[in-house]
């Protein structure tokens, strides 16, 4: 068997439903998804059934993967659209204030500020699902306010506003957290 | 200072976090995962398994149609006309009676002589297997039925119209030569004492035997064949109304390779060499016998294979 199988091979070997090659790109592909799961969920848990709904979903929409672009990127997207689809299940059991705001103000901190990810993270998991949501698809993945209305099934200015409170949010508790750190 | 939103980013965009190793199970029991694991496999058993019983199949329905085809070729022979019949059907193409494929009569589709002329245009080209070959002959009956209704009341069942004209003038075989001045064509019949064979030639690929030379076998070697399966000239072979005595037939390409080789004078070549159909073109043949006196003779010559 070879041990060092190029990226279109494996994908190949997916597309033709081998679960050999589905092991090795979960091995390749399986942190890099968590990670994206850990952000968008408020616990591990969750973080976990959007993992598992990202990758059912990559292994089995890969048939209609025609090697465009990267497949990183690819798989990356499907990890994004899972879990905002889960957002969007959990999303019916609750209400969301729907305020309109047409701009955001810039909320600085300094960077030199002495935060691990893992800090970072759990700040992010701690934001209100709506906030976390919009933080993380217009921050971190760089989606636009009409995208993320659109994905979301909200307003636009829903999605300003949600990221500006996610962000006076995460400014508080840095704060918060910077004080216990130097206490 | 820093935007949050891109101090954020920085440090979380790249996050590889380690999932545990249960998840892989999870993700690979998904109902969803095992449907399409099975759909794929099905998809590729399917494949390796159908694609070699498609070629399987092909090859055994190719090589039953040869075998039932060549045991169709059986020679039958049994016919009355008189020289009239030809003469007028020659112009208004009636049939007379129903007359078998005779596999011995040689024509050279490619160069209709005068006397097909009238008839509607039914080449080897077009004719592609026996059953087509009748559905095409019932027309032609049909359209003659129109022309002669006062030879309507004698049968004529679908049959090979060609071999019906050779026929014809295997009758005629006293003077050959004056009825190929009648139809105004090419023709040369051989004529011999045995009239089941007979061969219509165009006069530009003669024979290569002399008739007049009576100490040898009567054999006769076409230019060319067509090995299409239509029952006609599909081998190629040396034609003859008697036994050849140590009869050799090789057949070469024009790169010198021997394609055939046979002991039997009956036996003919079939265009095939190890399996496969020989392209279009020249071929080359080398006979050898003996006269009935034991003399040795040697033919060599070139023949065309037509598809």
């Amino acid at each position: 068997m070879k041990s060092q199988m190029t990226e279109e091979e494996i994908v190949k070997g997916c597309q033709a439903g081998k679960e050999r090659c589905q092991k090795m790109l979960y091995d390749r592909f399986s942190s890099m998804v968590m990670g994206i799961s850990m952000r968008y969920a408020k616990n591990r848990d969750d973080a976990q059934d959007i993992f598992q709904d990202a990758f059912v979903s990559v292994f089995v929409s890969i048939r209609h993967f025609k090697f465009l672009g990267s497949f990183e990127g690819w798989v990356r997207k499907i990890a994004v659209n899972s879990a905002v689809s889960w957002y969007r299940k959990e999303l019916k059991e609750r209400t969301v204030d729907i305020d309109m705001e047409t701009d955001v103000p810039d909320v600085t901190v300094d960077e030199e500020l002495p935060f691990s990810e893992s800090d970072l993270l759990e700040m992010v998991q701690d934001l209100p699902s709506g906030y976390r949501m919009v933080f993380n698809l217009f921050a971190i993945e760089g989606y636009k306010h009409e995208e993320i209305a659109e994905l979301l099934g909200c307003s636009v200015g829903t999605s300003r506003s949600q990221y500006f409170k996610a962000k006076k949010s995460l400014k508080k508790r840095i704060i918060e957290k910077y004080k216990q750190v130097e206490i | 200072m820093k935007e949050i939103g891109e101090y954020f980013k920085d440090k979380l965009e790249g996050l590889d976090s380690q999932p545990t190793d249960l998840l892989w199970d999870k993700v690979r029991k998904d109902p969803a995962m095992r449907r399409f694991n099975r759909i794929q496999r099905f998809k590729r058993w399917s494949f390796y398994v159908g694609v070699p019983a498609v070629v399987v199949l092909v090859t055994a329905i190719t090589w039953y149609y040869r075998s039932s085809v060549q045991v169709e070729q059986i020679p039958v022979t049994e016919k009355q006309e008189t020289h009239q019949d030809l003469i007028s059907e020659s112009s208004n193409t009636t049939p007379s009676e129903p007359v078998a494929p005779v596999s011995s009569t040689i024509l050279q589709s490619q160069e209709q002589p005068a006397v097909q002329k009238t008839e509607p245009q039914v080449t080897s080209q077009t004719v592609k297997t026996h059953q087509n070959q009748e559905v095409v002959y019932s027309e032609v009956d049909k359209k003659r039925g129109e022309t002669t209704s006062e030879k309507s009341d004698i049968l004529s069942p679908p049959n090979n119209n060609k071999s019906k004209i050779e026929k014809r003038e295997k009758q005629q075989n006293i003077e050959p030569q004056k009825e190929a001045a009648q139809v105004k064509g090419p023709i040369v019949t051989q004529s011999t004492a045995d009239p089941e064979v007979t061969f219509v030639e165009d006069a530009t690929s003669l024979t290569h035997t002399d008739p007049e030379v009576a100490d040898e076998p009567r054999i006769f070697i076409p230019r060319g064949f067509t090995p299409n399966y239509d029952g006609e000239n599909d081998f190629f072979k040396v034609y003859s109304e008697q036994e050849i005595p140590q009869f050799e037939l090789y057949i070469y390409d024009r790169n010198g390779n021997m394609l055939y080789y046979s002991k039997n004078w009956s036996d003919g070549w079939d265009g095939t060499y190890q399996g496969r159909e020989m392209v279009m073109g020249v071929y080359v043949y080398l006979l050898k016998y003996s006269t009935l006196k034991g003399d040795p003779k040697i033919e060599k010559g070139t023949f065309n294979l037509i598809r």
